[in-house]
């Protein structure tokens, strides 16, 4: 009798640990990036980015605030948010995605595929990551690069600066997640 | 004649000079500190917390890069080259907070479950609030 009241116990304590599990989050991610000019490297970080990451699906979605990004100099920085991202209009750029082949159990770092669409000023395009992904006891740590080519989102480079910027962008990232608790 | 030169000069020479100290004052700029802006908006005070729709910052907007103070549980600390926090304030909403580079020292001696407030710059939110140039506020 005894045994069978403490399984009723257990059951949902059991049930409440893998709902918990469920869904892991970082909100202090890293994504920085870094474009090649002939005048002067273009590089900005930001360290607030939030994501979400669903082992049992593989599923992993970024949301990025643009105005978080740190540049070197506070007048790159203006020109980033005002005319080139025009971060009034379009203040985040998100990314959502699938793990491919993912092992979520998988104890160690196993690298990965992530397919999704990213989107930066409204624009939505698909693309494909590489990602390493390292499973410790309670938590995922995620890192990875890519490029993102600037015509794509329609960035607009005056002119003038055409030829000394570079058409790509280096972007790498960096999150440590850990339970996701409301 | 040669005070003729001299006057033919000047003026184009003064007014170059002002456009490089212009644009040199500009490229140069950096964000002015923390500590130094008066006017801020208080979390809790101007704006009552209640007010705010948690995960639907929508109404904060118009503050965006103003100075934010706020007080709040730590609950995740990180460090690259400065602090970086995650606070919980009450009714449940999040602010991620990262700090000025003179702030480590300070910093250094919090730990997560201890409340602080904090003084920074709001730039907007995800599902938390996001300021940076934050500096730990004795003010109040």
């Amino acid at each position: 009798m005894n045994r069978q009241l403490c399984l009723l116990l257990l059951i949902p304590l059991l049930l409440g640990f893998s709902k918990k599990g469920d869904k892991y989050i970082s909100r202090n991610g890293n994504v920085t990036f870094f474009s090649y000019a002939s005048a002067e490297n273009i590089k900005a970080a930001n360290n607030q980015v939030l994501s979400l990451l669903e082992p049992k699906t593989d599923k992993i979605a970024i949301s990025i605030l643009m105005r978080a990004f740190e540049f070197e100099k506070s007048l790159m920085q203006e020109h980033f948010n005002d005319s080139y991202i025009e971060s009034e209009q379009f203040p985040k750029a998100t990314f959502e995605g699938t793990i491919l082949n993912f092992d979520k159990d998988f104890s160690g770092t196993q690298t990965k595929i992530i397919k999704g669409d990213f989107t930066l000023r409204g624009i939505t395009k698909p693309v494909k990551i590489k990602a390493d992904i390292t499973k410790t006891f309670n938590s995922y740590l995620i890192s990875g690069e890519t490029e993102l080519n600037i015509k794509d989102y329609k960035i607009k480079v005056p002119q003038i600066l055409a030829n000394r910027i570079a058409q790509t962008v280096k972007i790498s990232f960096n999150f440590k997640y850990k339970h996701y608790e409301k | 004649m040669l005070r003729k030169i001299k006057r033919r000069y000047t003026i184009p020479i003064f007014i170059v000079l002002c456009i490089g100290m212009w644009g040199w004052v500009n490229i140069t700029r950096t964000v002015p500190a923390t500590q130094t802006l008066k006017e801020v908006v208080t979390l809790g005070e101007d704006i009552p917390l209640d007010t705010i729709n948690k995960n639907r910052f929508e109404s904060l907007d118009q503050y965006i890069e103003k100075p934010f103070v706020l007080k709040g549980v730590i609950e995740l600390i990180s460090l690259d080259e400065s602090y970086n926090l995650v606070l919980v304030l009450k009714d449940g909403i999040r602010a991620s907070c990262k700090f000025q580079k003179d702030q480590n020292k300070i910093m250094s001696m919090f730990h997560t479950g201890d409340t602080i407030q904090v003084k920074g710059i709001y730039k907007g939110a995800l599902d938390y609030l996001v300021l940076q140039n934050c500096i730990r506020d004795n003010d109040k």
